[in-house]
Formats: structure tokens, sequence, C-alpha cells
């Protein structure tokens, strides 16, 4: 099958690709953030306990927002501005719950961890996890909901591209977030 | 109520999903001192962990909307498209990692970070070497999870994302620890 001229695989392969290459560098950007807080990190038991778990979770909570998004678009629910309202409504507020939810477990998590494993007591992982979570949500939410619907407008698969854009942009933030956190905390 | 569908079908996996990649962080709390002697280390752990959510989030939401709109069936997981999807994201991802690589040294360069062809050729494997599992391990969670949630009807978007980044990251990061443990 042809879409635009080229075949579904020649298509998704250039999409998957460029957006790939586009989201790996947004992280190493981020890392490069990263690397400014090496000292703290030395200083801080458990924050690379935290630190998958972080970064998954913006990547799953977005991820699952802009998948669920894109199948609503994609079923032809755009024009239905009462129940695309609704819907957007409905997925901002479980979204932030589940960060804030989610975020304090993963803290909890890692501050047992140090504790029980490495003998160290940092209750600060915690409010880092936290705060640093509902931080990037407010930035990350709006961003996620416009970029899918922008790229379904634009004729463009969001299934291909969301899933790179939101874990990149959300890697950066989050990281930013983190090195903020970790600042005033710290 | 779609709220409420999101939150019960989502929390509890969430959790899960985040006490299982904690136990990746646990390997890489393991080697951290080693990780923060060398700056490429540090500098491409946000993309390997970006590089994990993505192949997880691409191969189950196609694999979703397949299903959705009938090119694939409950009982056709293993079909050719699915196949093709598979080997389309191992080429890739393959690519992304000689990449991701070569981008990280060139950056911990401009940074001052000295490094020689051995430490270039380490980094190169051990990067390639996660990146090539973190495929292997998507697709088969999520192959094996995708039925489970169908049969059940629950949104695999919701459920499926989380536990297949989540075992990803988990044997991802063991392997990645263990190749820096191992190589540095």
């Amino acid at each position: 099958m042809k879409v635009l001229g080229k075949t579904k695989t020649e298509k998704d392969f250039i999409e998957i690709f460029l957006s790939e290459i586009l989201s790996i560098t947004a992280g190493v950007i981020a890392g490069i953030f990263l690397a400014g807080i090496t000292e703290k990190i030395e200083l801080i038991a458990g924050l690379f306990i935290l630190f998958p778990g972080l970064l998954e979770m913006h990547g799953n909570i977005y991820g699952s927002l802009s998948a669920r998004f894109g199948n609503f678009l994609l079923l032809g629910n755009l024009n239905n501005k009462y129940k695309l309202k609704s819907f957007v409504k409905e997925n901002v507020f479980a979204s932030i719950f589940l960060i804030l939810i989610v975020s304090f477990f993963l803290g909890l998590t890692a501050y047992l961890f140090t504790f029980f494993v490495f003998g160290v007591e940092n209750k600060i992982i915690i409010l880092v996890s936290v705060l640093s979570s509902f931080i990037s949500s407010i930035i990350e939410i709006p961003l996620t909901i416009y970029t899918t619907l922008w790229l379904f407008k634009h004729n463009l698969d969001p299934e291909d591209i969301m899933g790179p854009y939101v874990t990149s942009i959300g890697d950066i933030i989050s990281i930013l977030s983190i090195v903020i956190m970790v600042g005033v905390l710290i | 109520m779609i709220g409420k569908k999101i939150l019960k079908e989502s929390l509890k996996v969430l959790i899960l999903g985040s006490l299982i990649s904690s136990l990746g962080g646990f390997a890489l709390e393991n080697v951290k001192d080693k990780i923060l002697l060398f700056l490429p280390l540090v500098i491409i752990l946000p993309a390997l962990a970006n590089m994990i959510g993505h192949a997880g989030i691409i191969f189950v939401s196609k694999i979703t909307t397949y299903f959705y709109t009938g090119k694939l069936k409950l009982n056709n997981i293993e079909s050719k498209q699915v196949m093709h999807l598979f080997f389309l994201l191992l080429i890739i991802f393959s690519l992304a990692s000689v990449y991701v690589t070569i981008l990280t040294i060139f950056v911990s360069y401009l940074k001052g970070f000295s490094f020689n062809f051995i430490f270039g050729l380490k980094m190169l494997i051990t990067v390639f070497l996660t990146t090539v599992l973190i495929v292997f391990l998507v697709s088969f969670v999520a192959i094996i999870g995708w039925k489970y949630t169908i049969k059940n009807k629950i949104d695999p978007d919701d459920l499926l994302i989380p536990i297949t980044t989540s075992i990803a990251d988990l044997g991802s990061f063991i392997l990645f620890s263990l190749l820096v443990f191992l190589l540095f």
C-alpha cells in the first residue's frame, strides 16, 4: 500500500527513525544536564534507583495519554466538541493523579532500598521524586495533548512520532525538574 | 467515567511497573561509582531509558491499532505484520545505538573527556547489546501481554505499555550495569 508516494514500510521507517534520532539527541541533551550535577548525584543516595522508574513513569503516563488520544482521534471523534472536551478533561485529571501517586511510590521505593540495602537514610529522595514529577507534569500534559492533535491534523501518524517525542521532551523536562529540585533541597 | 477506567486499569500496573524499573535502578546504583567516573556513561543514561520507552510505546500501540482496524486477529498475533514490525524496530534501534554512542562520545569530548579507541569500542558494544536486548524484551513481553489484555478486555495502551517498558528497563539496565562492571 502506498501513502503519499511511499510504501507503508518506508513511511514507518522514516517516521520512526527520524523521531528516534531526534529523541536520542534530546536524551543526550538531558544527559548533559544530568552530567552537570554528578557531584550531587554522588551525595544523594538512591538517585540512580529512582532514575529509570521516574523516566519510565513519564513515558508510560504521557505515552498512554497520547496513545489513547491518538486512538480517539483515529476513530473520528475530532469534530464532536463535547466528547473531545470531556475526554481531554478526564484524561488530564487522571494523568496528574497517577503522576503524584506513582512518583510517591517511586520515591518511597528508592528510600527503602537505600535504607535497607546501603544503610543510608535519605528522606529527601521522596520529595525530589514527587515535586519534580509535579513540576514537569504542568508542562508535559498540555504539550502531549496539543502535539498529538497537531500531528493528527497534519496527516502524520501520532503513533510513530509521539512515543519518542513524549519520552524525549519528558526526559529533558524531568531531568531539569530533578536538577532544580536537587538544587533547592540539597 | 473514562478517568475512573484509566485509574482502575493504570494505577496498580504503574506502581508495579515502577517497582520493577527500580530494580533496574538498583543495578545502576551498584555500579554508580564506575558510571560517575566516565562522563559518557552518565550522559547516555537518559537516552538509553528513552529508547526503552519508545520501543515499548511504538510496538504496543502499533499492534493495538492493527487489531482495532482488523489487520490482526487474536489467534494470529505472530503474524507476518508483527514479525515485520519486530525487524523494523530491530534495524532502527541498532542504527540508533551507533548514533547515540558516537553523539555521546563527541559531546563528552567537547566537555573535556579524553577517550581512546578501546573506550569507544567498549561503549559501542555495551550500548549495542543493551539496545538489541531492549527490542527482544519489548517484543516478547508485548506479544504475550497483548493476548492477555485483549482476552480480559483491558485497554493494551493502559496496561501493556507500562509493563513492557518496565520489564525492558529491568533487563536492559541489569545488562548495561553488568557490561559496565565487566568492561570498564
